[in-house]
């Protein structure tokens, strides 16, 4: 299978300052990482809040300029001409977010919202055409026509965030970078916004970055696994074999702490149920990054920073522990 | 569903988004009385020299300061000139006055104010460090240092108030963009690859309108007193111009001895100013889609 | 089965909204019995948070109580003046909410803030209480104790900040705690250490909790019984493990498929939204989502019938016909 991204050795890395004479400090929100998207595939990347997934989903998508490293569409780096990510490879690579009430404009009917992205993508179109492409799309998402008229305070969360989907659609993308998409909605909802999502996945031949916290989802709908924490990529594998048999013990932690996660993984090994809280971003502690609270770390694990690895075909690691055995 | 139908429905829902606002404007009945009693006073100032029912110059020292009467109502000056009629004419001066610089300080602020926040970096740091410059003055000695240099008139006088405007806008303006370009669905038109120029009036200025309008009504209130103080200064529009501030400037001298010479203009003024503010209290609900929310669920 | 801490008896609280009234608690019983965890789960606009405010005595208007009774050790909450429940709530009713940064006071040490909740119930000054916060920050498991009882909240972390919080709940060892969505705004990993801190207090501190989330995995997990709302009504209640095992109601059956993710395949989805608590539909609340509706359904409003100590509320249970 070939690659449509390939992110290649990210580095994003936020300025703060502190107090009026206080030095540079940095967040290293993206430390590092080299990342493919296969072809039609579902990649989950997961981690904790703070682990530098989302900024990582936004410099993917081309809205963050990285600081090093370079994002791959086909080939071409997205941030490539000047200041703007070059125009046409724009439409190919689209975005939902998590906040379904920040996600639509408030002043503008959902007519207005997805003709404007339907007429990105063909200016030429008539008025007709672009009613009948709308009304296409909201069908494709499980909508009516009926919610052509609305303002998005007259919809719902689930309803809003299918609407959001739609008018990524409406540029017929390649890439669909959704970053924690159901994670506001309420259960009952969430199941049918994850189906739609699947559908389209389908039906328009995408292929997606799924960044959740949600390991049951991961398990459901996945092909890889990449799992982030503070900043760097520590495992990446195909998700049957992540969750039969993780090697990290993040991951391992990530799963054992995780009830919805409990039917689906092999790992139910309790010196991996969580402890303590993921260092600061700011002053990550040397060596290992997870050292903190890794219920296996050795002493060489406070000495050197373990690389990421190919263990096997397709998986990949960064523990000092596994790498030795 | 026929195309047609589609489009007119569009249409409807948009209507009756317009009608929804005005009805919670409506509702607030102190906001709703007060905007009457505005389109009252513009409507003097645009009719005003028709239908006054003196000469608002006609001075006749004959019959100065003479209290009410049934001939003159709120009584005449310490020229003789009828105070009612120099009121109405005097309208078009100080409301067309604190309208056109309101207006001017807007547009130049608002503009500021998307540039800098939607651009940061050096471009906000530049266009910030000027605001702060410009609102470190107090207003009312920046407009008197800008009168002195442009000279006295009604010209000088719109320039003045709305230099001293402006740089309240950007950093209003500036904030509220702020807040606005963090929301998703910027990012996302940013996805559709649209230029800045675009984003930021089709996206980003829609969305602080309401900050705007209901500020310029506020300031509107506050120009039409600077314009009166500066009148009362002396360094408003030029005797014998029935400017209300430059009427109780000229009247002052009578506080004490013909009262009626400057609380009628100033009552005015007062008015006005108030109806201002009431009308941008009852603008700022109307505007917040939030408060016409449904609410669905508790 | 333990003598019973609280009971809440046919509540129904109403919100008056100018769009019409809101029965957002809709004739709900329930029992707490000592020494039990009872999560009670819904989505939202399903009034658990409602009926967690009417628990605590924290209902504001234009909440009002259309009728029932809450009584905490045989005493209605619901009669009781504002002072009366001040010395309820905190000594014998501590609370935990899900937000922990809006319950902290950015300028006081958190030591402090805890120790804030002896002052108020034994009057005198928070400063004497120091060494009982550290106790209760080691009960809670927060490390350094000594030291974190003089950090201020923005030095501490989410889960941290909600372990205070936590430990400002136990600190008068309560009769029953109730917890409000305590773990929503934490990460998984932190959520299940959160989870067991709570199960563990229950055991050294003989309390009751009441746990009020919509993260139904998580609560099934602690939670020795569960209560499931839909819409403002109380749909089923009953042992944790005999719902997990076999759910009787549509509704309850719907939510835990949902949980059951299952690899590529399709999730398992209610169809249509969460109705308005305005208007809403006749009959049983959830007919118009539910796959084994028939029309006396959309009729007759079911009642809860006990079947060996699990209540259900559905005609298609309980032989009624």
């Amino acid at each position: 299978m070939s690659s449509v991204l390939n992110a290649i050795n990210l580095r994003k890395y936020f300025r703060i300052t502190t107090g009026l004479l206080g030095g540079r400090k940095y967040v290293r929100a993206v430390d590092g990482v080299t990342l493919d998207l296969l072809e039609g595939e579902v990649l989950a990347l997961v981690g904790e809040s703070g682990s530098g997934k989302s900024t990582l989903g936004r410099i993917l998508v081309g809205l963050q300029r990285p600081d090093e490293g370079e994002v791959l569409y086909r080939g071409i780096n997205i941030y490539s001409s000047g200041n703007s990510v070059s125009k046409k490879l724009r439409h190919r690579i689209q975005a939902v977010f998590q906040n379904p009430d920040s996600s639509l404009n408030p002043r503008m009917q959902i007519y207005d919202i997805l003709k404007e992205a339907v007429l990105t993508r063909n200016p030429s179109l008539s008025d007709r055409e672009v009613i009948e492409e709308i009304i296409k799309l909201l069908r494709s998402v499980g909508l009516v026509e009926d919610h052509i008229f609305k303002y998005p305070h007259e919809l719902s969360g689930g309803e809003k965030q299918r609407i959001a989907i739609a008018r990524a659609l409406a540029v017929a993308p390649e890439v669909l970078i959704a970053d924690e998409v159901v994670s506001a909605l309420d259960i009952s909802v969430r199941a049918q916004v994850m189906n739609v999502l699947m559908d389209v996945k389908e039906k328009y031949k995408l292929s997606m970055v799924f960044i959740t916290h949600d390991m049951g989802l991961v398990w459901s709908i996945s092909d890889r696994v990449a799992v982030m924490y503070l900043g760097k990529l520590v495992e990446l594998g195909p998700t049957e074999e992540i969750f039969k048999e993780p090697l990290h013990p993040y991951t391992k932690m990530l799963l054992v702490s995780s009830p919805a996660a409990a039917s689906a993984t092999a790992s139910k090994d309790l010196r991996f149920r969580a402890r303590g809280e993921p260092p600061s971003p700011i002053n990550p502690p040397k060596g290992c990054k997870f050292i903190t609270r890794c219920p296996i770390a050795g002493s060489e694990c406070s000495i050197t920073e373990p690389e990421l690895m190919e263990i096997s075909r397709d998986r990949m690691v960064s523990c000092l522990k596994v790498l030795k055995i | 569903m026929e195309d047609e139908l589609i489009l007119r429905k569009v249409e409807e829902a948009r209507k009756k988004r317009l009608k929804e606002m005005w009805s919670v404007f409506k509702n607030n009945r102190m906001a709703y009385l007060a905007s009457y009693v505005l389109v009252a006073m513009y409507l003097m100032a645009l009719v005003g020299i028709f239908i006054t029912p003196y000469d608002p110059y006609d001075f006749d020292l004959s019959r100065a300061r003479q209290a009410p009467s049934l001939s003159h109502p709120l009584g005449t000056d310490e020229l003789g000139r009828d105070i009612l009629s120099r009121i109405i004419a005097g309208a078009k001066y100080t409301l067309g006055i604190s309208l056109m610089s309101v207006t001017i300080g807007a547009l130049i602020g608002v503009m500021l104010g998307l540039i800098s926040g939607y651009m940061g970096g050096l471009v906000d740091t530049v266009i910030q460090r000027a605001v702060d410059v410009a609102l470190a003055f107090p207003t009312i000695l920046l407009a008197i240092a800008l009168i002195a240099a442009l000279g006295q008139g009604v010209v000088s006088l719109i320039i003045a108030i709305a230099v001293s405007t402006f740089p309240v806008y950007a950093r209003l303006v500036r904030g509220s963009v702020l807040q606005v370009i963090n929301e998703d669905y910027i990012a996302v038109v940013k996805l559709l690859g649209k230029d800045p120029w675009y984003i930021m009036f089709k996206h980003v200025l829609p969305n602080i309108t309401s900050p705007i309008i209901v500020q310029s009504t506020y300031y509107m209130g506050l120009a039409i007193l600077l314009t009166s103080s500066l009148g009362f200064l002396g360094l408003g529009a030029p005797p014998p111009t029935p400017e209300w501030g430059s009427m109780i400037g000229s009247g002052r001298v009578y506080l004490f001895s013909s009262p009626h010479i400057v609380v009628s203009p100033g009552i005015f003024i007062l008015v006005t100013a108030l109806a201002c503010n009431l009308v941008g209290d009852g603008l700022r609900d109307a505007l917040d889609p939030k408060s016409r929310m449904f609410i669905r669920r508790v | 089965m333990g003598e019973k801490v609280l009971e809440v008896i046919s509540l129904r609280v109403y919100y008056d909204l100018p769009q019409g009234t809101v029965r957002a608690v809709d004739d709900v019983s329930l029992d707490v019995r000592r020494r039990e965890v009872i999560g009670i789960a819904g989505e939202s606009g399903s009034g658990k948070s409602t009926l967690a405010l009417a628990i605590t005595g924290l209902l504001r208007p234009p909440a009002k109580v259309v009728s029932g009774k809450v009584l905490f050790n045989g005493v209605d909450i619901l009669r009781l003046s504002e002072d009366e429940l001040r010395r309820i709530r905190g000594r014998k009713i501590g609370v935990i909410f899900q937000d922990p940064n809006t319950y902290l006071n950015p300028i006081y040490t958190s030591g402090f803030q805890v120790a804030e909740v002896f002052e108020a119930h034994r009057g005198i000054h928070a400063k004497k209480y120091l060494n009982e916060v550290v106790k209760l920050f080691r009960l809670v498991k927060i490390a350094d104790p000594e030291r974190r009882v003089y950090a201020y909240p923005h030095q501490l972390s989410g889960g941290m900040k909600q372990r205070v919080l936590i430990s400002m709940a136990i600190a008068e060892r309560p009769d029953l705690i109730v917890a409000d969505e305590p773990t929503s705004a934490l990460d998984v990993t932190i959520q299940s250490e959160i989870m067991d801190l709570l199960a563990e207090i229950r055991e050294e501190t003989n309390t009751s909790i009441v746990m009020i989330t919509h993260d139904l995995a998580l609560l099934f997990e602690v939670a020795d019984r569960v209560a499931i709302m839909y819409a403002g009504k109380l749909v089923e209640l009953g042992r944790a493990s005999d719902l997990i095992k076999d759910p009787l109601h549509p509704y309850t059956k719907a939510l835990l498929s949902i949980l059951r993710y299952e690899r590529k395949k399709k999730l398992t989805s209610i169809p249509g939204s969460i109705p308005s608590l305005i208007n809403p539909p006749p009959g049983c609340r959830f007919h118009p989502r539910c796959p084994y509706a028939f029309s006396k359904c959309s009729k007759i409003e079911p009642k809860a019938v006990n079947i060996d100590g699990r209540l259900v509320a559905c005609h298609l249970v309980g032989g009624s016909e």
